[in-house]
């Protein structure tokens, strides 16, 4: 009988360790979830804006993006689309917290790389700092938590 | 966060001189990392703090972690389809 409460307790214990807190896992999917709202705003404001040029070229204070960095940066997004669905699946199958948070640091190392490609690539300087502003803002809504529960995007 | 009922008001005024502080320091010439770190990280609690406060208060009903993800999952789809339609991969 002792054995069995012993073992018992022992189950019990694992199950309580490898259950996420639930608030916590609320906050990690949160991130994911403010990462590609700022991402989705952010694209919609470059189409935006490379179409305007497009209209108002040879015009005073016209900002003007070209077609390759248009391109380059729909590129991006298109990639930083296809990290956040790797994110949210990691997310979902990670049974601890840290396995969660450990998702959001690789997601957040990943931005750091488009940003620094983008810094380097886009010629255009009203959509480098818009493109890059965008990409930080992703970054710090990841690494923030990450970082919170004990992940380690720098 | 030293406050447990976590009025976003209070917190919104604690946070404020810190973010004058560092919109000061952001628009100096030079930047001065050091200064500029420990103005995040006096910052960072409050903000954490805020965005947890507001967040709990003006959301709505909780969601599940599988419906905040399903909307992530959404952005991610118009991010990629977006990208498609300027005529990429």
């Amino acid at each position: 009988m002792k054995r069995c409460l012993i073992i018992a307790a022992l189950a019990l214990t694992l199950v309580l360790c490898g259950c996420p807190n639930t608030q916590q896992q609320t906050q990690i999917a949160q991130a994911a979830l403010t990462a590609s709202s700022t991402l989705v705003a952010a694209q919609a404001g470059e189409i935006t804006m490379y179409n305007q040029g497009k209209l108002c070229q040879g015009q005073p204070s016209c900002i003007s993006i070209s077609t390759a960095d248009h391109q380059f940066i729909q590129e991006q997004f298109h990639t930083a689309g296809t990290l956040v669905k790797t994110l949210d699946s990691c997310i979902r199958t990670s049974s601890t917290n840290q396995g969660a948070a450990a998702c959001v640091s690789t997601a957040a190392n990943s931005f750091d790389q488009i940003y620094t490609s983008g810094g380097t690539y886009i010629k255009s300087d009203e959509a480098r700092k818009d493109f890059e502003a965008a990409i930080s803002a992703t970054k710090l809504a990841l690494t923030v938590l990450a970082q919170a529960f004990g992940g380690t995007a720098k | 966060m030293t406050e447990p009922a976590a009025n976003p008001r209070a917190i919104a005024t604690r946070l404020q001189p810190h973010v004058a502080q560092l919109h000061e320091t952001l628009a100096q010439p030079a930047l001065d990392p050091t200064a500029i770190i420990n103005l995040i990280a006096a910052l960072l609690p409050e903000a954490i703090g805020l965005y947890n406060s507001l967040m709990a208060q003006y959301s709505g009903p909780a969601k599940s972690v599988e419906e905040i993800l399903a909307q992530a999952d959404a952005n991610a789809d118009t991010l990629i389809s977006q990208a498609d339609q300027q005529g990429l991969k």
